[in-house]
């Protein structure tokens, strides 16, 4: 009886956390770009109107975009915690800067890392710096 | 942070043995240096909120605990990084007062929100000083963009009045709260394009991400 009660209460999360809210006036009905676990997202926006987003995943710091019509993901940084993303308007280049442990000095400790899109390849190649 | 010509700018809360201090840290010039903001006499600053003014110059807005949370202060630091001083100033003296999210208005004088005891507030620089104002009287880590026409917009007025994601807008000399969503977030992130009337705003609910955009 009570594998039954936790499946059920199991099951109402999922459902719960599943389940968009209806749109509110004058906004579009919230809808999930990527069903992963994440956390600590930084947005900004172009002139075009797409979207950039940095977060933090399971593993590592991953760049979200709609850039192209639909949502697309790639991982940056396979660590770090943190992200603050911006956009360079004098060349539209994006930036992340994210924080990594230092684990070499003491507990807490941790330095200040950053990955651009302002690559020789050209735009869309990310390189860590 | 913000990015400029392929210049770096970071306001970041910086972790000492007994006290934590804000600092600013650019790569200007191709080699990285950092500031002392808040002097390391104040003992518990952080949560820094950071922009550039037209000229280039950084403009910081940290809070401050005081002893108790009566003390508590929102400062606002402003920078000319070729003397490397930077100027501060006391703006909002309030229990609670915590999490400042800075921009500049069309004409370039500054303004953020932030969380207090009693709401979510704001404050902007006019000619006769500072006005602060509440927002609403309840909500959680607000964050303040201004969208076309230099418009205020503030989301992270979260679970306030109810349970939920909200957005906030002034218009015809008021703010208007929309519930974007009836489940809570802990991680709402927010942004408006520059010469565009798009709000966009992404959050997480139980770790997943989701997405909307005013019409």
């Amino acid at each position: 009886m009570r594998k039954i009660a936790v499946f059920a209460a199991a099951l109402l999360a999922v459902v719960i956390l599943s389940v968009p809210a209806s749109a509110a006036t004058g906004w579009t009905a919230p809808k999930l770009i990527w069903d992963a676990k994440y956390t600590s997202s930084s947005m900004v926006a172009d002139g075009q109107g797409a979207v950039h987003m940095a977060v933090v995943g399971r593993t590592g710091i991953w760049y979200l975009t709609n850039k192209t019509g639909r949502w697309t993901r790639v991982r940056i940084s396979d660590r770090g915690s943190d992200p603050q993303i911006a956009l360079d308007r004098s060349d539209h280049s994006l930036t992340v800067v994210y924080e990594v442990d230092d684990g070499e000095c003491c507990p807490g400790s941790s330095e200040l890392s950053y990955v651009t899109d302002r690559h020789p390849d050209g735009p869309g190649a990310w390189s860590v710096t | 942070m913000v990015v400029r010509d392929g210049v770096i700018a970071i306001a970041a809360n910086v972790g000492l043995y007994d006290a934590t201090v804000v600092e600013f840290i650019t790569n200007v010039a191709g080699h990285w240096t950092h500031w002392d903001i808040s002097g390391r006499g104040q003992r518990q600053a952080g949560e820094p909120s950071l922009t550039l003014d037209r000229q280039g110059w950084p403009i910081i807005a940290y809070q401050v605990h005081g002893a108790s949370r009566k003390a508590d202060a929102i400062r606002l630091a402003r920078g000319a990084t070729q003397t490397g001083s930077f100027a501060t100033e006391r703006v909002v003296a309030m229990r609670g007062a915590t999490g400042p999210s800075l921009v500049l208005n069309v004409k370039g004088h500054p303004r953020f929100s932030f969380d207090a005891a009693d709401g979510t507030h704001q404050a902007k620089r006019v000619a006769s000083g500072w006005r602060v104002g509440r927002v609403w009287r309840a909500g959680h880590d607000s964050q303040l963009r201004l969208g076309a026409g230099g418009h205020a917009r503030i989301d992270g007025l979260r679970d306030a009045p109810t349970k939920g994601v909200w957005f906030a807008k002034w218009s015809s000399g008021n703010w208007h709260r929309v519930r974007l969503d009836t489940r809570s977030s802990h991680e709402v992130a927010m942004a408006v394009a520059k010469g565009t009337r798009t709000d966009h705003i992404a959050y997480t609910v139980g770790g997943r991400v989701w997405y909307t955009h005013s019409k």
